[in-house]
């Protein structure tokens, strides 16, 4: 166990330093983990107090160390931060080697205050707090410090900092939101677009469909309403897409690697893995199953969410690196993972995604030849342009996005009546809100708390539904009541189509007994969380084909980790990430956003909405429902919401 | 109707429209919180912290520039910790700041920075290292760039932007090592290759010494410059300035503080003076055995009568001229065509006017009556779709272009140019949409054709252009709040029945009606409306009156004339570029300095430099704005309007006019342009 000698961690003080070590408290009371990667936290330091776990940590280094990051990390726009933040690093600095007087700790809390009230945003305001802090409950060790005679003796202490922010801790993919929020507040979109394209090159993509945990995570939450993060991103992207600002193909001396990536698909894991090692001067050739690229982008969310233009303009971006796509290239058909690895492919990604459907298990299901068009292939069918004949009526199960992307596309296919049957009660659908609200003001009739039970037919076609009524009983694993059928309750939905969305698997046909690749339980790849490496040297696999039927960004996140792990593997043999994506995965557990201690703020200004097309007109066909943000002005206020809660953390080692 | 917020400030009870910020709320009712990086033309950036105010209920205190009012809100502007505070930041930011130089500093006492540490005495702490150029960089003819002496207040980043719709400035690097640098892909360059157009708003904008105009270290103390409000007469468009003037000299020109948010001045219009350098006319003179000397101004006067007189007299008043390439002030224009009809007995007079030009602007005032006023460049910003008729806008009118930029980059506006060219203007959403040269008045006539109703494909065709494009004008022009633009090219170029075909577009759509004139009509000719509405044209008399049976030669046909021997006495008024070669019998010419004179003129008289001069001029949205004189007239040179009278009255005419004012007089009967508000735009 590991326990606490002094924790001022989110506005408690645990002071156990009188205490024998068997005695403190656990470090679990501060709710930050006990390990940094595989390494042990001695000490953390940052916006909210600081933490020592071992008593031996020289704390007037580990401030001078603080405080000349957070000089570093400084923006610059505003004086206190700027400028006191110089200050207060160069007089810890010179603490270090020539001691210092009560007056120099007098000056430093009269500044540390200057620039906790008098900074611009959160980074000014919250970083001061350690140093007052210690100034308060450190004050002896400061004195003792400045008597002690080795000084300057060896310091075996390590730091490793982080610089983040609730939201940019809420996204899977730490995508630096403050940063570039920071730059649309200030009009300069192509830096918005340049900072979104460091992690990732489907920001246009991410500004549509991403069900923005980010926002989630917003400290405006309690004053008005979150930040509108997704569409600001989607206003820089589209920004850059009318102005041409293009991914370019940076050839520098040294970094162009001698091996060659094999990813398998290119769905957004694919795309991004890709993209990534290209950058990092790879030579990635992807392999996609379908006729078109993008994955499930280009097969699974239909055009009216997703427009191809924007697709095809990112996987563009992708191709600007020099990656190559090779369409119709089935991997275990085509060609098989051996013939791939006897190419001479270093690395091979595969994020083949999840493109089957899950069966409801109800009777008459897999009897129906005509009018039974599971989720999943009826996008894909529609989104390749494929003639479809859903009839006049159509159910479709499920409330994910899978289920109301089905449901919206059919109500734009024409069909007269979709109803949409979902076994728990509107609250719990896993589906965005937003998605759900635009599916029910396109007329989507809801059966809410019914579950079908028989798909019923006549001479193989489709002609109607038995469904139960179902309620809500028990809380189950995953938190959430328990639907229950209710006896004798037993109703019949006559409809010529019924379409199953409540779940989607992965064809795995790819992996032989002697891949050595696993198979989970739930029909995903096994592979280390940290590094996505699978058992098989060499082959790493990220996206749903592991994390299950995930999101965008979640694919995004692994990609990114898969394609650090990879770059480190053929640079060394070493499959590892690096330390930044440690201090993620350390302030993930950790949390930032608290809702108990948001900054304070002057409340009142309610987000941007954005432009959207009306029912009436959007229902007619599948070009694009919401409009996004149009006004540069309007999109810099919005952005002007913005507090900037940046969070500066560090952890020694 | 904006909802009204009450609320509290030093105790004060205060009623304030919704979205008004503390600051101005303040400062609306006279209470006066301190800044350095507030900008009255720009959008607020809350980097200096100096106008940090207490909230009741709120622990920290908040910038007062970017919080909004609130309804109840308790807001206390000065206590003994906020001054403190501010004296403290100050402090903060000297340390990064040379103040060893302000003894020699070009901004002393206009400098923003040294009057907030004066005002708050501030104590001069330690310099801090920084890692930041310490030479100024002077890498172009116009700004000088000190990075040592930059506050980072971030106005020239956002004036860049937002105003001018250019993106030259970059904040780069961290801490105390931040900079503002020229930026472009990732790398920090010079101006130029940074996209900067040299307007000079960010100098105008910088409250310290980081960006000033190039040679200002000579020339005078900021408070000793003497300044001026007027109007720029390097286009058509007529901007209002603001001059400043040391020891009869101009120094340089600036942005009127108080006004409008956005507002603009071009590199001519700012930097102008800077590039004429070669050396002024400053006495009569007369050409004499091949060569000019020195000569008296009333012998020269005499002379010029005499000369032209008995041309009049034995040829006839045909065979003389008067010509000039606009920039004349109303009053000049009016008193030279009053010595021209009345006097030499000719209509030949051209003053500077594209006869096309004329001719789109009577057909304008028919519809929308006359002392309509037409559109300014802010109202380029507001506007939601701008139709650009004709090519050559960034050459020919710098600041309209960037109007559009604004407009179209950080506004609503969409943007359609139907040019000869390819490149769309500096614009988000910019298309152009090209023709073969000289075919904008074809596609003119598509979309009449089209809004009558006939078939697009046939029309399209017709004018050589693609049918979407062509659907896209008539959605854009039709749509609410769209301007037109033409520029002096279309003019060029164009014949009757393209006036016509402009004209009915304006018509059929919002944008000419009674009362109403939303078409921007650009003449390549400086004051080109005080030309037209003061009777400088032929067959144009004052108040834009049609002089019946008048057969006057226009500058094209005076030049032919001239060649043909036809006029045998020419005054030119103004002489430039395109006057150089012009010599007839007899010829008299003011000009500004000796690289304009025409060759073997027999008369010269020098022309008045800007400083002494008085006059009012009518910018492109029909209104009159007036430059006054701020130095007095020290030389020996006759301001023009004078010349134009002592000239009359050696012709034998019995003129009496003691002052301007009295000009004004006379010139009101016929005049209808309204005065325009000097503190607008």
């Amino acid at each position: 166990m590991t326990r606490v000698f002094f924790s001022s961690w989110d506005g408690r003080i645990i002071d156990e330093r009188g205490k024998k070590p068997q005695e403190r408290v656990n470090l679990e009371e501060t709710g930050l983990p006990a390990e940094i990667g595989k390494e042990k936290l001695r000490a953390f330091i940052g916006w909210s107090g600081m933490v020592i776990v071992d008593p031996g940590v020289n704390i007037v280094r580990m401030l001078a160390e603080y405080y000349s990051k957070f000089q570093h990390e400084s923006c610059g726009r505003c004086v206190p931060c700027r400028v006191g933040s110089k200050i207060l690093a160069d007089k810890l600095e010179k603490m270090l080697t020539a001691g210092g007087t009560e007056t120099d700790l007098a000056y430093l809390k009269e500044l540390a205050v200057l620039i906790r009230d008098g900074s611009l945003c959160e980074l000014g305001i919250s970083s001061p707090t350690p140093l007052l802090h210690a100034l308060d409950y450190f004050e002896d060790d400061f004195k003792e410090f400045f008597n002690r005679q080795d000084r300057e003796g060896k310091n075996t202490d390590q730091y490793r900092t982080v610089l983040t922010a609730p939201c940019r801790n809420g996204c899977p993919a730490h995508i630096n939101v403050p940063g570039y929020i920071e730059a649309i507040k200030e009009g300069n979109f192509a830096e918005a677009l340049a900072i979104n394209r460091e992690k990732t090159p489907l920001v246009g993509t991410l500004g549509r469909v991403c069900v923005h945990p980010c926002e989630n995570n917003c400290n405006r939450q309690p004053y008005d309403e979150a930040l509108s993060i997704r569409l600001l991103k989607r206003f820089a992207a589209d920004y850059g897409l009318r102005n041409s600002f293009e991914v370019k193909k940076q050839v520098v001396q040294g970094t162009v690697k001698p091996d060659r990536i094999a990813v398998i698909g290119s769905g957004p894991a694919g795309l991004n893995a890709a993209y990534q090692l290209a950058r990092k001067g790879y030579e990635v050739t992807i392999y996609e199953a379908l006729p078109v690229e993008g994955g499930m982008l280009a097969v699974g969310i239909p055009d009216y969410r997703l427009p191809r233009e924007i697709l095809d303009y990112e996987v563009k971006q992708v191709k600007n690196l020099g990656v190559e796509i090779i369409c119709n290239m089935k991997v275990g058909q085509d060609i098989t993972l051996e013939q791939l690895k006897a190419e001479g492919y270093g690395a091979i990604f595969i994020a083949t995604g999840l493109h089957d459907s899950a069966a409801m298990g109800c009777s008459g299901e897999d009897s129906c030849t005509m009018g039974y068009l599971p989720g999943v292939e009826f996008l894909r069918l529609i989104n390749l342009g494929e003639k479809v004949n859903l009839g006049d009526r159509v159910a479709v199960v499920g409330g994910g996005n899978v289920a109301m992307d089905c449901a919206r596309s059919a109500v734009r296919m024409g069909v007269n009546e979709v109803n949409l049957i979902y076994r728990r009660s509107r609250n719990e659908m896993p589906a965005n809100k937003e998605e759900v609200d635009a599916a029910e003001e396109e007329g989507i009739i809801f059966q809410l708390l019914a579950n079908p039970t028989a798909v019923m037919e006549t001479k193989g076609c489709v002609n109607g539904l038995e469904c139960i009524r179902m309620q809500l009983g028990e809380l189950d694993a995953s938190g959430r009541r328990r639907p229950v059928p209710m006896d004798g309750s037993e109703f019949k939905l006559p409809v010529d189509t019924v379409i199953p969305a409540i779940g989607q698997i992965a064809d795995l046909s790819f992996v032989d007994s002697e891949s050595g690749l696993k198979i989970s339980e739930r029909g995903t790849l096994v592979v280390d969380r940290e590094t996505m490496a699978t058992p098989v040297p060499g082959i790493f696999a990220g996206g749903d084909v592991v994390l299950g039927a995930r999101t965008v960004i979640e694919a995004i996140a692994s990609a990114n980790r898969a394609a650090e792990a990879i770059d480190s593997y053929l640079k060394n043999g070493r499959i590892a990430v690096g330390p930044q994506l440690h201090m993620e995965g350390f302030l993930e557990k950790a949390g930032v956003y608290r809702e108990k201690n948001v900054p304070e703020m002057i409340g009142g200004r309610r987000r941007l909405q954005e432009e959207g097309r009306p029912v009436k007109e959007r229902i007619t066909g599948f070009d694009e429902a919401d409009l996004g943000f149009k006004y540069p002005l309007e999109v810099m206020d919005e952005a002007e919401r913005c507090v900037k809660c940046l969070r500066l953390g560090m952890a020694v080692l | 109707m904006k909802k009204t917020i009450t609320l509290t400030i030093d105790g004060k009870k205060i009623y304030s429209d919704e979205g008004t910020t503390i600051l101005e709320a303040a400062r609306q009712n006279g209470i006066e919180i301190p800044t350095l990086c507030y900008h009255p033309r720009l959008k607020p950036l809350g980097h200096c912290r100096l106008c940090i105010v207490k909230i009741k209920g709120l622990d920290r205190p908040v910038t007062s520039c970017d919080n909004p009012v609130q309804e109840g809100m308790v807001v206390t502007t000065d206590t003994p910790e906020l001054h403190d505070m501010r004296r403290r930041t100050l402090e903060l930011l000297l340390a990064t700041h040379p103040y060893e130089d302000c003894l020699t500093c070009v901004r002393t006492g206009t400098c923003e920075l040294q009057e907030q540490a004066y005002r708050f005495q501030s104590e001069l702490p330690e310099q801090l290292e920084r890692e930041v150029p310490t030479e100024a960089v002077s890498d172009n003819p116009w700004i000088v760039r000190d990075e040592q002496k930059c506050i980072l207040c971030g106005r020239c980043i956002q004036v860049c932007r937002i105003n001018v719709g250019r993106s030259v400035y970059s904040m780069i690097g961290s801490g105390v090592n931040t900079r503002v640098v020229p930026y472009r892909d990732g790398q920090e360059v010079s101006l130029e290759k940074a996209g900067c157009i040299f307007c000079g708003e960010c100098v105008d904008v910088c409250p310290v010494a980081a960006l000033t105009e190039t040679g200002r270290k000579e020339g005078g103390r900021e408070w000793e410059l003497a300044c001026a409000r007027g109007v720029c007469i390097e286009c058509s468009l007529g901007c209002h300035l603001e001059r400043r003037f040391f020891d009869n000299n101009l120094i340089k020109v600036t942005i009127p503080e108080e006004g409008e948010k956005v507002s603009w001045l071009c590199r001519r219009g700012k930097f102008g003076l800077r590039e004429r350098e070669s050396a002024p006319l400053t006495s009569v003179q007369k050409f004499s055995a091949g060569n000019y000397i020195s000569c008296d101004y009333g012998e020269a006067v005499a002379s010029t009568a005499k000369a032209l007189r008995s041309i009049k007299e034995n040829e006839g008043g045909e065979t003389v001229a008067v010509l000039a390439a606009g920039k004349l002030s109303n009053e000049e224009v009016y008193l030279l065509q009053k010595l021209t009809r009345e006097i030499l007995a000719t209509e030949n007079i051209d003053l500077g006017i594209e006869q096309m030009w004329l001719k789109a602007v009577r057909r304008v005032m028919e519809i929308s009556g006359a002392g309509t006023s037409g559109p300014a460049p802010r109202d380029i910003g507001k506007a939601e779709s701008i139709v650009i008729v004709g090519s050559g806008l960034e050459e020919s009118h710098p600041v309209a272009a960037m109007a559009v930029s604004q407009a179209s980059r950080y506004g609503k506006a969409a943007v359609v140019e139907i040019s000869g060219r390819r490149e769309p203007l500096n614009a988000w959403d910019g298309s152009v949409i090209t023709v073969k040269k000289d075919r904008e008045g074809a596609v003119l006539r598509a979309v009449v054709d089209l809004l009558k109703g006939k078939e697009s494909s046939e029309v399209a065709k017709e004018a050589g252009i693609e049918i979407n494009e062509l659907e896209r004008i008539v959605s854009l022009i039709t749509g609410s709040n769209s301007i037109f633009i033409v520029t002096p090219d279309f003019f060029t170029a164009a014949g009757e029945d393209d006036i016509e075909a402009l004209i009915a577009v304006g018509e059929m759509t919002s944008i000419l009606a009674r009362g109403q004139n939303r078409m921007l009509l650009l003449s390549r000719f400086s004051n080109a409306a005080g030309v037209a509405v003061y009777g400088g044209a032929p067959g144009c008399g004052p108040g834009m009156e049609v002089i019946p049976h008048a057969r006057g030669l226009n500058r094209d046909e005076i030049h032919n004339a001239i060649e043909d021997g036809r006029i045998r006495g020419l005054l030119i008024f103004g002489a430039d570029n395109e006057t150089i070669g012009l010599k007839a019998p007899f010829t008299a010419a003011v000009c500004g300095d000796y690289d304009e004179t025409p060759e073997g003129a027999d008369y010269l008289f020098p022309a008045q430099q800007i400083a002494s001069k008085e006059g009012c001029f009518v910018n492109a949205a029909w209104q009159k704005r007036c430059n006054t004189a701020v130095i007095e007239n020290q030389t020996e040179i006759t301001s023009e309007w004078r010349l134009i009278c002592d000239l009359a009255i050696a012709l034998g005419a019995k003129w009496e006019y003691p002052s301007l004012e009295k000009v004004r007089e006379e010139m009101k009967e016929k005049d209808f342009v309204g005065q325009a508000d000097q503190n607008g735009e």
